[in-house]
């Protein structure tokens, strides 16, 4: 009889119960086991590039006796390529895999630890990722809520300015770019990357949310705004854009995808980050000598294989997300 | 048809001289002397003699005037002279290099279009099964791959460690003219392996998935229940009535796909030592070859833009419901 009681109330809990359509989707997504995996192996990923530097960092201050923080600055200083540098082993000729060793995968040419620099490249190649992902979302949403929403010669201004930047060649453009941005200090390449993907591949974020803008400009919501006589500022980014951002979310999210591989792709050419600060990309690029290809796979090995499983799960985040998020998607 | 075809055309001209400006302007941005890639050894030590000699060749004067003479050697197809392959004329480099990459591309692309189109339509009618999942798995891994590291595996596996493949450039014959063309053309098959399987493998998930997406789209419309309904074999239904339909959008997106293909093979062309026209841009880029930069960057350019006015062309020519 008790339990009959509860689950009436428990009935009438649900049927008067809102759920936002961010809990909605957010059970549409928790369904999704795959993209489940993908955003959790994103995550953890990401936590590793930037604990397990300091994990081995701590190790080899027991046996130098200091901590490479303290010795060659802060985490963006070129010289944090030097960092994990162990000093016994490039003495002797350079050792590398070796089961005695406490370098975990071994040194690479110059006797820097393989494992620290997989991971430390990875900071470097996912702040790429986010950075380039943020600056194309940025550019895109506003150039595609402008557009959108003001139509007229602006729209047509900025839809021309966008079938420009579309037109012209991503690589080829990107790799003379950084080649002009070489003047930057070394320490500084990560931002040439991250401007060079950047300033390039907002076009289709840009042209997505402008569709979307002239369809929502219409609806009697947007009219009301108007009657309301609220300021555009406001229409703009308090009742337009939440209703774009779950386009926003998931092309940023797939965009961090997107950059890690440019990335890599630039550094392999030698046109992305300058060593000795490594990135996955730069860091395979060692295999273009052809005795490390050859003989040290564990040099270029594990981070290409780390960029493939970063790249898979945000992409897998990516379409969980746009599955989750697409309203008119019932599955 | 027409109208529309020369309404594009005019269209297109300001977006080519904007794009040819972006190009000429971020060459000039390019670090180097330009005096010193234009005359290589004989540049003169004495810097007066080098002032009289920049004010000659029209160095000094301003950016837009520079630009015109650009863009007028440009139409009339001089391409000046290549620094880094020994001063032989940039047109000549170019018509060489390109060849090179078409052969490589236009064989990857048509082994990717061959797997990738049956593949796209099974995993499309058998949605969610094994099949449609294996493969849902291989297109992921694709386009989550970078190309380069792919190639580096196939090379360490296949080159080095089998020594089974040549693992790169276009020939080992290092005098074509001195064997018959048949042994040399196995020569360059040989050589193409690699690359191609590479190229293939990683056009492939795309394509197939575009394929797959577009497929499904029409097998959702009405037409192909009528079709089932009527008792048509299954056969007929998806090639005769459902793949013919998917076709159509789908020839926009390989339209498209062409440059990406040839921008892609940049890459690829580096780690193969493929002597095509991305290598020709990164060696022109690292050796501050203007010439054959501009020349390069104007020839993607060119195919991007090309490639999106046959996709607007072809898809009002494949579908007669389009109308301008």
């Amino acid at each position: 009889m008790a339990e009959i009681k509860n689950e009436k109330t428990d009935l009438l809990k649900i049927e008067t119960k809102v759920e936002g359509p961010w809990i909605v989707a957010w059970k549409r997504f928790k369904k999704n086991k795959v993209s489940l995996a993908g955003g959790i192996l994103f995550v953890l990923i990401f936590l590793s590039v930037w604990i397990i530097p300091f994990v081995i960092d701590f190790q080899l201050q027991g046996d130098l006796g200091y901590t490479g923080v303290e010795r060659f600055g802060n985490a963006m200083s070129i010289n944090i390529g030097e960092h994990g540098f162990d000093l016994t082993n490039s003495r002797q000729k350079p050792s590398f895999i070796d089961s005695e060793s406490e370098h975990f995968l071994g040194t690479d040419d110059q006797g820097r630890d393989i494992l620290f620099r997989v991971f430390f490249g990875g900071r470097m190649s996912m702040n790429i990722g986010f950075l380039v992902a943020f600056m194309t979302m940025f550019l895109g949403s506003t150039i595609g809520i402008l557009a959108g929403y003001h139509g007229g010669i602006v729209d047509d201004l900025l839809m021309r300015f966008t079938e420009i930047v579309a037109s012209l060649p991503f690589l080829p453009i990107m790799m003379t770019l950084s080649f002009i941005m070489r003047w930057v200090p070394q320490e500084q390449t990560m931002f040439v990357v991250v401007i060079v993907i950047g300033i390039i591949s907002w076009t289709g974020l840009a042209r997505l949310v402008r569709g979307q803008v002239l369809s929502l400009r219409e609806l009697e919501f947007m009219q009301a705004t108007e009657i309301l006589g609220l300021s555009t500022t406001s229409r703009l980014f308090r009742h337009l854009l939440p209703n774009v951002l779950t386009y926003i979310i998931v092309s940023t999210t797939l965009g961090i995808g997107g950059a890690i591989l440019l990335e890599a792709g630039l550094s392999f050419l030698g046109l992305g980050v300058t060593p000795p600060a490594p990135s996955w990309g730069n860091m395979v690029q060692a295999a273009r000598t052809g005795v490390i290809l050859q003989s040290f796979p564990h040099m270029w090995v594990p981070p290409g294989l780390l960029i493939i499983l970063t790249v898979v799960s945000v992409n897998l985040l990516g379409e969980g997300l746009r599955d989750a998020l697409d309203p008119k998607e019932i599955r | 048809m027409l109208k529309y075809l020369i309404k594009r055309f005019i269209g297109l001209i300001p977006i080519l001289l904007i794009i040819s400006f972006i190009i000429f302007f971020m060459i000039e941005l390019m670090p180097g002397d330009p005096l010193s890639t234009l005359l290589g050894d004989t540049m003169p030590n004495d810097p007066l003699e080098r002032a009289r000699l920049r004010e000659e060749m029209g160095l000094n004067r301003p950016l837009v005037t520079r630009y015109g003479d650009w863009l007028g050697s440009l139409v009339r197809g001089d391409l000046g002279k290549s620094s880094i392959y020994g001063y032989e004329d940039v047109s000549s480099v170019m018509t060489r290099t390109i060849r090179a990459s078409f052969i490589l591309n236009i064989t990857s692309f048509l082994l990717a279009l061959l797997i990738a189109i049956p593949i796209g339509v099974k995993s499309a009618v058998k949605k969610y099964s094994l099949f449609d999942n294996v493969f849902s798995v291989v297109v992921f891994l694709g386009v989550s791959m970078p190309s380069f590291f792919f190639a580096l595996i196939l090379i360490y596996i296949f080159g080095l460690n089998i020594d089974f493949l040549p693992i790169g450039r276009m020939t080992s014959i290092l005098r074509p003219e001195s064997v018959s063309r048949m042994t040399y053309t196995l020569d360059v098959m040989r050589h193409m392996i690699l690359p191609v399987t590479v190229m293939t493998f990683l056009n492939l998930a795309p394509l197939a998935r575009y394929t797959r997406n577009s497929m499904l789209e029409v097998l959702k419309q009405d037409y192909i229940r009528t079709a089932k309904s009527k008792g048509l074999k299954d056969k007929v239904v998806i090639y005769r009535h459902g793949f013919r339909n998917a076709l159509l959008p789908l020839i926009t997106i390989l339209t498209m796909w062409i440059p990406t293909l040839f921008g892609g093979a940049i890459i690829l062309e580096t780690v193969f030592n493929w002597p095509g026209v991305g290598r020709a841009l990164l060696r022109g880029i690292n050796g501050q070859d203007r010439g054959l930069v501009m020349a390069c960057l104007v020839f993607f350019a060119l195919l991007r833009v090309s490639a999106n006015l046959l996709a607007d062309f072809l898809y009002g020519v494949v579908d007669p419901r389009v109308r301008y």
